[in-house]
């Protein structure tokens, strides 16, 4: 799920994009006057590593930066490593080991499920936002979500010459045969592999046999099984031709020279989203702070450049999408583009998601 | 004169008692600490650290065995009160779970046997050579990627054997190709192998050491070729050094996680991993406790097997063969 | 004759009866060169069946690479090597028929007593039942009856020592070859042990090189003896021989305990010389032949040759006078060292085994000495000794 064991990271890459002349611009923090919060020394925000920290990097933590004299270190444990950490702080009633979590909707979820997270309602730039950013299924603001994101199916233009395959089944074909890809706990692929399985969507998920049954003839197929850096290296290095991963880390191989491309198949695409979400047992002026750097994190300006960096429609409306990204099949623009995307009530995912990774390791661990 | 003489000999005294009194002191806090009377028990003394790690090792483990008898709950993430052995019924009713476990055992064993097969001639020869500087550059070439840690190592094995690696350019060199090594069990074991070989090595050199070589000498001149030398002597003599490489491969095998993780390409988990999975992708500690537990179980009775199989003694007999040969 | 070895592809030279005229030991100009060093040089001796041969030298003459060299376990550099009339150089040790027994035994650990007398006999696939039967018989032969279920650890040094011998013979070599086994037990021991081996080796007939620096030990065991000295052979002669005749400076040092005496020839005669020492002018035998007059010499006289004389002996016997400097009571002797005035301040030591004389002379006084003339043995001077003239060699060079 997305893990990025700091020994995965790839090489930091410069990241080459007009972020850097959004950052410049000029931006007023809106500070409640009365409250004249000590600063603390540093804000430490959990990060993906990759073209993801790089996003972050330029988009929000410098210029928060510029702004507060605050500096911001990015902590690269893994989503899954630091959720049992804050966990089992708050439950101990020590400081938490991170000032803010950037991590999957689903994730944060469980977090505000079993309620280690502050409520953020009091943001005032969580004005204007998309419903999407809105959790569901919970009370108030516990989380909130950033952007959405597609899991697309990306695929190298060598092995598609004839331009992108059609269908989800393309993974199932046996000329591709051990040059398939999938998260390795099959995040992103669920609902997708159900409508290619022949099932329907409305059945997730009290019948998901299509699903299980499109895993079965993927393993035949001898997937390999990553996270989300892997998947960059792999069509780097010739290792795939086909992947479900999320476009950011299709587009970064892209960017990168290598003749990657991505589509939506006939049978829809995972759209899914990320959020940000602050720990509670934080010291007053400590969450003070953090919770400037999440509502920074939603102005117009961070959300344009973080999200043009990473590719991904931002939750903020009214922003310019990357010039490469323009009509792009993998980004909505619109409410109407939303049709394309197959997506999962988080409450449905909270509730069954972890049973699914269990069947899909079952399958594939045989 | 006489009083002056009578005061220095009764300061002198007092001095000299005032020093015994110290010394006197000094005896019996000496004696307190360590009372005679206790001196057998002295020796367990240097055995305390070592407990006391061990002690609380296994309070980690009491903890873990209590996680694992609680099943999560998945409406507040936390676990549910009840004891249960839920997380047990379903590690050893799902069939993945056994599949890991006998994918893990196997490789193990594999690993094994190629590490040993591989470690012995290289530590015979270590051992042997009458070449200082070859033995020097033997130990250097085992050392350096001993230093290196697995997480480079494997790495290291994605650049050599991956699709556009050092190996598939040269077999596309001489026409043939390509093969894929990485990211498959074969992968995983052939990793593990080079990773472990060193552990080996270092294990088999001293018990290699202990064999005079006269003892070989002798063989040879009694009409032994060298390989009936090699299976009648070499090897039960080497038998220590093989039981106590073998089982630290073994045990390190079965409980490695970064090599099927970094080389199995997702499909290829050993228990470390499925645990890994349980705690962190499932936020469900008590089905990753209940895993750790089996992996334990599993792991000291595979060793407990292998003491039982060629007898604890020999480990202590390297000493006796000592004895043995220096009379 | 040589016969096919009972295992498949293993040929073993094997002594039956064998041809009278034919040695059953021939080394051939074998030398043997590590790097810069030569080990052992031009090396040339045969040796009878069923003789008992001691190779004898100090360590590092180049004896042990020697007897490894006949064991197959060292090549040599140049040379031939004929076992039982037949060329080894081909062979590994494993094809030669050689029992050999180490300096630290090299008993096998893991074995029990007879399991390791077994050993070379399942190695040549002899059938189960004369394993069995050779085993006991051997057990029997170094009197271990009874202890062949022993591990080896269980067995005190001697007999330790009594298997490795019997393990060496059992399946009945050509040749044994001893590396020092003896070298590391206490003395008592070891005399014991000397004469164990030595009834053992007289009753199987079997030809035995030992190799030793102990000259007591080789005294003791062997028919022949071999003096090595930086891989050359000095002397090689029945015991008697290199004891009473030493044909060079070295191995008259080398056994017993010698005073050597620097000095100049004067006048040489047929076997004999005058030589001056001192201020005086001796006779002595000529040990070493063609010396011509004015050459430097060193003169040697066994220190039990030397005597104590209250009144001035007869014809044949030379006397001078002396200072004793030091009494060493030994036991069975007591041991003088006097010094000499008259033949340059030389020290000279002596022995009183005279059990009757019970006299014994205090540092201090001044005694006659007196040797005969034909004690008197000249030699070359050697360069390397010569700074050492004067000083008596140690009498027992063991460790």
């Amino acid at each position: 799920m997305r893990r990025t064991a700091p020994y995965l990271r790839l090489p930091r890459r410069r990241f080459l994009s007009g972020a850097a002349a959004v950052v410049a611009a000029p931006y007023v923090l809106r500070l409640p006057r009365a409250t004249a919060q000590e600063k603390p020394a540093e804000i430490i925000v959990r990060a993906w590593g990759g073209v993801w920290e790089e996003a972050l990097k330029t988009g929000v933590s410098d210029p928060f930066t510029e702004m507060t004299g605050i500096p911001v270190r990015h902590d690269l444990t893994e989503d899954n490593e630091i959720r049992p950490k804050i966990w089992a702080a708050v439950d101990q009633g020590r400081v938490p080991p991170i000032h803010v979590n950037w991590d999957t909707t689903t994730n944060a979820t469980k977090s505000a499920l079993r309620g280690v997270t502050e409520d953020l309602g009091d943001l005032p730039n969580l004005e204007g936002l998309l419903p999407l950013a809105k959790p569901a299924g919970l009370e108030g603001w516990p989380l909130v979500n950033v952007y959405s994101y597609a899991y697309v199916l990306a695929y190298s233009e060598k092995a598609f010459p004839e331009g992108a395959p059609e269908s989800w089944n393309a993974m199932l074909d046996p000329a591709f045969r051990k040059r398939v890809a999938m998260y390795d706990d099959g995040i992103g692929l669920f609902a997708p592999a159900q409508v290619a399985g022949g099932g329907r969507f409305e059945d997730i998920p009290d019948n998901m046999e299509p699903c299980w049954e499109f895993f079965r003839k993927l393993k035949a197929n001898e997937p390999l099984l990553g996270e989300d850096p892997d998947f960059t290296n792999w069509f780097q290095n010739d290792e795939i031709d086909l992947a479900c991963t999320i476009i950011s880390n299709a587009r970064e191989a892209k960017q990168n020279g290598i003749a990657v491309s991505w589509t939506v198949p006939k049978e829809g695409a995972t759209l899914d989203t990320d959020a940000l979400w602050i720990p509670k047992g934080l010291p007053e002026n400590e969450l003070y702070w953090a919770k400037q750097y999440v509502n920074f994190a939603l102005s117009a300006e961070a959300q344009q450049a973080w999200c043009n960096a990473l590719g991904l429609p931002p939750v903020r409306p009214g922003l310019e999408p990357p010039a490469d990204l323009v009509g792009d099949i993998a980004y909505p623009a619109s409410e109407a583009d939303l049709d394309r995307f197959l997506r999962i009530p988080t409450p449905v995912l909270v509730e069954h998601e972890s049973s699914w990774f269990e069947r899909v390791n079952e399958i594939m661990q045989g | 004169m006489k009083s002056c003489r009578a005061d220095i000999g009764t300061g002198g005294r007092s001095d000299r008692s005032f020093g015994l009194r110290l010394l006197d002191l000094a005896e019996s806090v000496r004696a307190g600490l360590f009372p005679a009377r206790f001196s057998v028990w002295t020796p367990y003394l240097y055995l305390l650290p070592a407990t006391l790690i061990t002690g609380i090792l296994a309070i980690g483990l009491a903890e873990m065995a209590e996680t694992s008898l609680h099943v999560l709950n998945r409406a507040t993430f936390r676990p549910d009160p009840a004891y249960t052995l839920a997380n047990y019924a379903a590690v050893l009713s799902k069939p993945v779970y056994l599949r890991i476990m006998l994918k893990t055992g196997f490789a193990a064993l594999l690993v094994t046997g190629f590490t040993l097969l591989l470690a012995f001639p290289y530590a015979y020869f270590l051992v042997r050579t009458p070449h200082a500087r070859l033995r020097r550059f033997l130990l250097v070439a085992l050392f350096l990627p001993f230093l290196l840690g697995q997480v480079i190592r494997a790495y290291g094995w994605l650049i050599v054997l991956g699709k556009q690696g050092l190996l598939n350019a040269a077999l596309a060199a001489i026409g043939l190709g390509p093969v894929s090594l990485i990211y498959t069990y074969g992968g995983v074991v052939l990793g593990l192998v080079q990773y472990m070989l060193p552990f080996a090595v270092l294990l088999l050199a001293p018990a290699l050491t202990a064999i005079p070589h006269e003892v070989e000498l002798a063989s040879h001149g009694l009409g032994a070729t060298p390989w009936r030398t090699f299976r009648h002597i070499v090897l039960p003599l080497a038998r220590p050094g093989l039981v106590a490489a073998g089982v630290v491969v073994f045990t390190l095998t079965v409980t490695d996680f970064a090599m099927p993780e970094i080389m199995g390409g997702g499909a290829n988990d050993f228990i470390a991993n499925a645990i890994y999975d349980a705690f962190f992708q499932l936020s469900d500690a008590g089905m990753g406790a209940a895993l750790g537990i089996v992996l334990t179980l599993f792991a000291s009775l595979i060793v407990a097997l292998a003491f039982l199989l060629v007898g604890v003694a020999t480990l202590g007999h390297g000493a006796q063969q000592d004895a043995g040969a220096g009379r | 004759m040589p016969r096919e070895g009972k295992e498949v592809g293993v040929t073993v030279a094997k002594a039956q009866g064998g041809d009278a005229a034919e040695p059953m030991v021939r080394v051939e100009k074998v030398s043997k060169r590590f790097d810069s060093v030569l080990a052992v040089a031009e090396v040339d001796f045969t040796l009878e069946k069923g003789a008992f041969l001691t190779i004898l030298g100090p360590s590092g003459c180049g004896k042990t690479t020697l007897l490894r060299m006949i064991a197959g376990f060292i090549e040599p550099t140049a040379g031939e090597i004929w076992i039982h009339g037949r060329p080894v150089g081909d062979l590994p040790p494993y094809r030669r028929s050689i029992g050999m027994v180490f300096q630290k035994l090299a008993l096998f650990p893991h074995m029990t007593a007879a399991q390791n007398i077994a050993y070379p006999l399942r190695m040549r696939g002899f059938p189960r039942d004369e394993i069995g039967e050779r085993v006991a018989r051997y057990l029997r032969l170094v009197r271990l009856e009874g202890l062949g279920e022993r591990r080896i650890h269980e067995l005190s040094g001697g007999q330790q020592q009594r298997v490795a011998i019997a393990r060496a013979l059992v399946f009945e070599p050509d040749l044994l070859l001893l590396d020092e086994p003896l070298a590391a037990l206490d003395r008592k021991l070891r005399q014991e042990m000397q004469l164990e081996f030595r009834r053992i080796q007289r009753e199987l007939g079997v030809t035995t090189i030992n190799v030793t620096h102990d000259q007591r030990e080789a005294l003791v065991m062997s028919d022949r003896i071999m003096v090595m000295d930086a891989g050359r052979v000095q002397q090689m002669a029945v015991p008697e021989t290199l004891y009473h005749r030493p044909e060079n400076r070295f191995v008259a040092g080398f056994l017993g305990l010698t005073n050597f005496l620097p000095g100049v020839v004067a006048e040489v005669g047929a076997g004999r010389a005058r030589i001056r020492i001192g201020e005086r002018l001796v006779e002595g035998r000529m040990a070493d032949p063609g010396i011509a007059a004015g050459t430097a010499v060193e003169a040697a006289v066994r220190a039990e040759r030397l005597r104590i004389f209250d009144e001035e002996p007869g014809a044949g016997w030379e006397t001078l006078e002396a200072e004793i400097l030091e009494v060493v009571f030994e036991g069975e002797r007591l041991v003088y060292s006097a010094r000499a005035e008259t033949f340059g301040d030389v020290v000279l030591r002596f022995v009183d085994a005279d059990p009757l004389r019970h006299r014994t002379h205090r540092p201090g006084e001044r005694v006659r000495l007196g040797w005969r003339s034909s004690d008197l043995m000249i030699f070359r001077a050697d360069p390397d000794t010569t700074r050492t003239a004067g000083q008596p060699e140690r009498e027992d060079n063991e460790p």
